[in-house]
C-alpha cells in the first residue's frame, strides 16, 4: 500500500513538473512594409515576433549563379520564463494567391534563452522573381520550451484562403 | 510609317519572355511519401513530389531532416531557370512547413529532368498533420543571344 501511494505521488510530481509542450501560431498580414520594415504581432504565449524586414534582393547578373539575395529578417523576443526552441516560416503571396516567396529559419543550436532577443534571416533564393507583386504574407511561429516533448497548436487563426492559379 | 510599324513589330517579336509563374493547391495524400501532382508552365512540368516528414537531428542540434524532393521536367525547346516553392498547411490552415528550391547554377537544358530538394529544417513539428499544400513553379526561359536583356517581371 505504501509503495502504491509512493508511486502515485511520484507520477503526480512528474506530471506537475512536466514543462509546457510545443506551440504553433500562424497569422496573415497585409504587405505594408515601409522601407522594407513592417511591424507585426505574432506570439505563442510569451515568444513574440514583433518586426519583419523585407529585402527584395538581387541576383548576380552576367554569372551562371541563379540564387537571389532576397530575404526577410524576423525579430524574435523570448519574453517567457523558459529557454525555447524557435522555428519561423514565412510565405508571401500576390493578390491572386500565388506564392511569390517562401522559407523558414530558426534555432540551429541549443535554445533561445529566456529574456533574449534574436534575429533570423529567411532567404528566398529560388522563388523571388515576382516578390514585388506581394500583397500579403503569412508567418508561422513554432516554439518548444526546454524539456517539452509534445506539440499542440495554440492559435486557431487560419492561413489565408489562397486562390491558386491553376 | 511602314518602317516604324515593322520596327515595332520586330521589337515585340524579339521582346524577351519574363518569368512565368503558376501556383496550384493539392490535397496532401502521399503514399510512402510519394505523391503524383500535375503543374506545368508551357512544357516545364512538375509531376512528382516525395515528402519526408523527418525528425530533429538530435543532441543540441535543432534542425530536422524533413524535406520534399521535387522532380522537374523541361520538355520544352529552350533551357530554363526553374524555381519551386512549397507550403504545407494543416486542417485549420496553419502553415506547418515551407521552403523553396530550384536551379542553382546555369540552366535546366531542353529535354532534361532534374530534382530539387526543399528542406524544412526549422518549421517541421506539425508536418504529420498536413492536409493540403501549395506548389509554385517559377520559370525563366533562356533568351537568344541577340535578344535584349530580360526584365524578370510577371
Amino acid at each position: 500500500m505504501r509503495i502504491r501511494s509512493f508511486l502515485l505521488m511520484a507520477v503526480l510530481a512528474a506530471a506537475l513538473t512536466c514543462p509546457a509542450s510545443a506551440q504553433v501560431a500562424t497569422k496573415k498580414f497585409p504587405w505594408q512594409p515601409v522601407g522594407g520594415v513592417q511591424n507585426i504581432d505574432l506570439a505563442t504565449e510569451n515568444v513574440v515576433i514583433g518586426q519583419v524586414v523585407f529585402d527584395l534582393g538581387s541576383t548576380l547578373k552576367g554569372t551562371p549563379l541563379r540564387k537571389s539575395s532576397a530575404n526577410v529578417r524576423v525579430r524574435i523576443d523570448n519574453n517567457s520564463e523558459t529557454d525555447e526552441e524557435v522555428g519561423v516560416a514565412v510565405v508571401v503571396f500576390d493578390a491572386e494567391g500565388n506564392v511569390v516567396a517562401a522559407g523558414s529559419n530558426g534555432t540551429k543550436w541549443g535554445y533561445l534563452n529566456k529574456g533574449a532577443r534574436t534575429y533570423y534571416d529567411i532567404d528566398f533564393p529560388y522563388v523571388y522573381r515576382r516578390l514585388d507583386n506581394a500583397a500579403n504574407f503569412i508567418v508561422t511561429l513554432e516554439t518548444r520550451a526546454k524539456g517539452s516533448k509534445n506539440a499542440r497548436p495554440t492559435d486557431n487563426s487560419p492561413a489565408p484562403d489562397v486562390t491558386p492559379v491553376p | 510609317m511602314r518602317k516604324a510599324i515593322l520596327f515595332v513589330a520586330a521589337a515585340c517579336l524579339a521582346a524577351p519572355l519574363g518569368a512565368q509563374q503558376a501556383t496550384k493547391k493539392f490535397d496532401y495524400k502521399p503514399l510512402d511519401g510519394i505523391q503524383t501532382v500535375s503543374l506545368a508552365i508551357d512544357q516545364v512540368k512538375i509531376n512528382q513530389i516525395v515528402f519526408k516528414t523527418g525528425k530533429a537531428i538530435g543532441g543540441p542540434l535543432r534542425r530536422s531532416d524533413a524535406e520534399c524532393v521535387i522532380r522537374i521536367d523541361n520538355d520544352g525547346l529552350v533551357p530554363v531557370q526553374a524555381g519551386v516553392a512549397v507550403a504545407l498547411f494543416d486542417e485549420e490552415g496553419n502553415l506547418v512547413a515551407a521552403g523553396s528550391g530550384g536551379t542553382r547554377v546555369g540552366w535546366l537544358s531542353a529535354g532534361e529532368r532534374d530534382t530539387c530538394a526543399i528542406r524544412f529544417p526549422f518549421v517541421y513539428r506539425h508536418m504529420d498533420k498536413a492536409k493540403t499544400f501549395l506548389v509554385t513553379l517559377e520559370v525563366q526561359p533562356k533568351l537568344p543571344k541577340d535578344a535584349p536583356a530580360a526584365n524578370p517581371t510577371p
